[in-house]
């Protein structure tokens, strides 16, 4: 069995377990790593938190996959989902009632675009780029199957896009979120998350043209090219 | 006009919110007339068909990445690491 086949309902065990007043951990509680989360109400309703390694069991999965969509490889993505953790860990204290899920998506999105900003500052000054990352850890048996059987197009396309773009596309198209959701992680209007996510799907489109199945018989005269795809391509949305 | 027919909602309206549908974030008056101007218009819809595959081809083949054995010990010797260093900070702090 594979250690990530932990629990998928979204929740964690102290959010589901009891009443919400639950939901606010104490302030550095937890006191080492295979402890629980302690919160008083909880311990007074007898109910057992969950350790942190059922914490990283359960969410574990969740964030490397968001992780690896956001940074494009596995070992950016073991990083960030390591440092997203580490974050959760060290903020439990500011965490309120709210989903813990939601929650995570803010620090990973967060995190990424720290990583990318830093990265940009490192390229700027022209300092050597992000050496360590060519002779980092070798890829065990199983990153060098997911390296090769992921369809690499995809993972091209989504890496092409600005990383602003990037985020909203990958919240919308794989975590599922509503634009609302998008725009509480990230923290930008509604307008913008509307924006980002059309402006991002016309480039994935773009970059994705290739693989669209081939046009079945015009119904109609090609006497508009404005309206093929190609046509399009270049076209400023709004 | 695409198609040659008019519509109640232009095509390029169509073209520019079909996201928004394709998405489910459309108000319910827009989706109306999304709907019905793509059940009239055949070029309207096979852009919404693009849009829609585009959609679930990034959905599809991003989905299932799991990650590596590896990585659950990795973040427990993290944490660890993390723990040892707030207890020091800690010490500084009552000294």
């Amino acid at each position: 069995m594979h250690w990530l086949d932990g629990r998928r309902d979204g929740t964690m065990g102290v959010v589901r377990g009891t009443g919400e007043q639950d939901q606010v951990f104490e302030p550095g509680a937890p006191t080492d790593v295979g402890g629980r989360f302690m919160s008083s109400h909880a311990q007074a309703a007898g109910w057992v938190p969950p350790t942190w390694d059922e914490v990283v069991r359960q969410h574990g999965p969740r964030v490397y996959r968001l992780a690896y969509r956001l940074t494009g490889n596995p070992q950016d993505a073991e990083d960030l989902t390591q440092e997203t953790f580490v974050r959760v860990f060290r903020s439990l204290a500011s965490y309120r009632p709210g989903t813990f899920e939601g929650w995570l998506h803010r620090i990973t999105t967060n995190l990424f675009l720290d990583l990318v900003r830093r990265r940009q500052r490192i390229r700027f000054d022209a300092l050597p780029e992000d050496s360590e990352r060519l002779v980092g850890r070798e890829r065990s048996p199983e990153q060098a199957y997911l390296d090769t059987h992921l369809d690499p197009d995809i993972q091209r396309a989504l890496d092409a896009l600005p990383p602003d773009f990037r985020v909203a596309v990958v919240l919308c198209d794989i975590e599922g979120l509503s634009y609302e959701e998008i725009s509480a992680t990230l923290g930008i209007k509604l307008g913008t998350v509307r924006s980002r996510i059309h402006r991002g799907r016309l480039q994935l489109r773009e970059a994705l043209r290739h693989r669209a199945p081939a046009p079945v018989v015009p119904a109609v005269e090609p006497t508009s090219p404005g309206r093929s795809a190609a046509g399009r391509a270049g076209g400023n949305p709004q | 006009m695409s198609c040659g027919s008019p519509h109640k909602m232009s095509c390029s309206d169509v073209i520019a919110e079909v996201f928004l549908f394709i998405d489910g974030e459309a108000t319910e008056q827009r989706r109306a007339l999304i709907h019905r101007h793509l059940d009239e218009c055949s070029p309207c819809l096979r852009e919404y068909g693009i849009e829609e595959e585009v959609k679930a081809l990034v959905h599809r083949t991003c989905g299932g990445d799991r990650a590596p054995e590896s990585l659950r010990q990795r973040v427990r010797v993290r944490l660890s690491e993390v723990v040892m260093q707030l207890r020091t900070e800690r010490q500084v702090g009552t000294e």
